[in-house]
């Protein structure tokens, strides 16, 4: 059986691109045309468009759609998890975008009288006073050297619910898509603070990276600054 | 029955609908590779996203010989559970005129077909406002000892 549709012809004494002639794409005298107001809606347009597609398919279609059906789709962007990476010292870090609220220029840090430890001070974020921590202190890293680039170094702003902590690293890398399958766990020699604070590794760019997890990172400071 | 959204197609004089609830994707004709030695029932093989799909050729599975070439003729992608590892996987159904989505109301008529040992099965047989509409079930496409040749070797060596 042949679909209803296939079998709708123009108006007698009209070329099959109807259309174009008596249709909205020309005079718009075609008598079918004011009981469907526009020409899309009409049966004799759908059955053009079905024969079209019933058309044999043109040379080197076939081996076209072959060719890209075979390559492998992008990461669905549901299991992508954003990623800022970080530069301590010499080791890479790296940490949730949504724990992030901002990074900025190094400020300077207003310390705090009788208090040392993971503490570094007060910082002045736009107007309002933010605990700034050492990270190499809670990660476990050996102290600071003198910086071999201080231009480079910045302060990362971040969260958690009303919490708010700034923390000095010595360069940022890049935002980056991580797809949740690359995370590894993180080795089990890692004897270091950073071991425990660390969510797994993953690698980039050649570089192994540590990607710390927030809400330990966040218990941390809130149990050493007591 | 509640209302179902069928996809239709058209092989031979036959309009063919399948539920949408069982379509993964609808991807154009490919150049199919014929797989030597395979089962005849078997159009051959394509790779879609880095994954070897098997695909049956419905038009010659009825006896209408092969599918033409035509620029509605597609591969509708049905998940299927491989019986093997329990995986699922993606079987092809290459098929012309796949051009219409159409809802069939709840309580449509319907009358089942005996179905012959060995041959597939299209399943219910439904009358809608434009005549027969047959209700092809995926399950019953192929009697259950091919389908589990369909899906040997398991997946991690066919990857």
């Amino acid at each position: 059986m042949i679909p209803l549709a296939t079998l709708a012809r123009p108006p007698a004494g009209t070329p099959d691109d109807c259309w174009n002639h008596v249709g909205v794409r020309g005079d718009r005298s075609c008598p079918l045309l004011p009981p469907v107001v526009h020409c899309q809606n009409c049966a004799v347009f759908s059955a053009a468009g079905r024969r079209f597609l019933d058309a044999p398919s043109p040379p080197g279609y076939l081996d076209e759609w072959t060719e890209r059906l075979a390559v492998p789709i992008e990461e669905d962007a549901a299991d992508l998890l954003g990623l800022l990476i970080f530069r301590l010292a010499d080791e890479w870090f790296a940490l949730p975008l949504h724990a992030l609220v901002e990074v900025t220029a190094s400020k300077p840090i207003h310390r705090v009288p009788h208090r040392a430890g993971i503490l570094a001070g007060l910082v002045n974020i736009r107007g309002e006073l933010t605990l700034c921590a050492h990270l190499w202190k809670i990660l476990g890293l050996p102290a600071p050297t003198v910086a071999k680039a201080p231009h480079a170094e910045r302060m990362l702003v971040v969260r958690r619910d009303s919490e708010r902590w700034v923390l000095m690293v010595d360069s940022i890398e890049q935002v980056y898509r991580l797809p949740q399958a690359e995370i590894g766990t993180a080795p089990a020699t890692v004897g270091r603070a950073s071991g425990h604070l660390a969510r797994g590794v993953f690698a980039w760019e050649n570089r192994a990276v540590g990607l710390l997890d927030e809400e330990r990172l966040f218990e941390a400071l809130r149990v050493k600054l007591r | 029955m509640v209302a179902m959204l069928v996809l239709t197609f058209q092989i031979g004089s036959e309009r063919i609908g399948l539920d949408i609830q069982t379509v993964r994707e609808v991807v154009p004709q490919v150049r199919l590779k014929p797989l030597a030695g395979g089962p005849p029932w078997l159009a051959g093989v394509f790779v879609f996203r880095g994954m070897v799909v098997p695909v049956l050729d419905l038009h010659d599975l009825t006896g209408h010989g092969p599918c033409p070439q035509h620029l509605s003729s597609r591969i509708i992608l049905i998940p299927q559970t491989d019986p093997n590892t329990g995986f699922e996987r993606l079987l092809g159904l290459l098929t012309s005129q796949v051009s219409e989505l159409r809802t069939l109301s709840s309580g449509f008529s319907t009358i089942s077909q005996a179905l012959t040992p060995g041959g597939i099965g299209f399943g219910m047989i439904i009358a809608d406002e434009h005549g027969i509409l047959r209700l092809l079930d995926p399950d019953k496409l192929l009697p259950p000892a091919d389908r589990e040749r369909l899906w040997y070797p398991p997946p991690e060596v066919l990857r």
